[in-house]
């Protein structure tokens, strides 16, 4: 599976109902593996926001400028989500099924670094 | 706060150099596998190359440029795009770097090495354009 097939892939949660689109994916150093070479794991997934909010830095707030576009994507940043690779049920092909337990999934800038 | 690391920021596009520096292409995509125990996906391989570029671009433009990629590559691997082993992957900041010289990827850079070896070599001060 390549990287950016699973980018823009629509999310649901188990019962179907749209969540948006993974617009980035979160990568870790995987723990078992030890060295300068060690690989990594996705570790979850940013979903929602619009693809552009991601692509130009601002939904991790990576990007702080200039106003009017920080302005303009300040909503969306808001609304993107962060869902651990725990819960995801199936990661495709058609789209990424993730388990919610109807609860409220995470906001991106909760549990990211810029 | 976790330890994780936005995929777009950190490999996608980013430039790769080789263990000894030398610039070696971009990332153009990134090869991930499902353990079949279950778990997340794991990075195995970072593509690079026309081909990879190609295949994500999609459309006719996109096709063009993969074929033409696979046709200018050699060996029996070239239905596939360019893949750098994730294991060969070491430190990244602004670069992604390997830990192994370009000389022991032979499959990396083909068609760069090919134009250096066959027209840039023999312009006058060209040196050795391999090196």
């Amino acid at each position: 599976m390549r990287a950016t097939e699973l980018l823009s892939r629509p999310v649901v949660d188990e019962h179907g109902r749209p969540l948006g689109r993974v617009h980035d994916l979160r990568i870790a150093r995987r723990p078992e593996q030890h060295g300068p070479a060690r690989g990594w794991a996705v570790a979850g997934l940013a979903v929602g926001g619009g693809r552009l909010v991601h692509a130009w830095g601002f939904a991790e707030r990576r990007a702080a400028g200039p106003w009017l576009l920080r302005k303009i994507t300040a909503r969306a940043g808001r609304v993107a989500r962060y869902v651990p690779a725990e819960r995801v049920l199936a990661w495709g092909p058609e789209v990424v099924r993730v388990r919610t337990g109807g609860a409220e999934l995470p906001p991106l800038l909760e549990v990211v670094r810029p | 706060m976790n330890d994780h690391e936005s995929l777009r920021f950190t490999l996608l596009d980013q430039q790769l150099v080789d263990a000894e520096d030398r610039p070696v292409g971009r990332v153009d995509d990134v090869l991930l596998d499902l353990p079949a125990d279950g778990g997340p996906p794991v990075v195995v391989a970072v593509l690079t190359g026309a081909q990879a570029l190609g295949e994500r671009m999609g459309g006719p433009a996109g096709k063009l440029m993969a074929a033409v990629a696979s046709r200018l590559r050699s060996g029996e691997h070239r239905a596939e795009p360019v893949a750098i082993p994730a294991s060969a992957i070491g430190d990244h900041a602004d670069l992604v770097q390997l830990t192994v010289p370009l000389g022991d990827l032979p499959h990396v850079a083909g068609l760069e090495r090919w134009l250096a070896h066959h027209l840039v070599e023999g312009l006058p001060g060209a040196g050795d354009a391999r090196d």
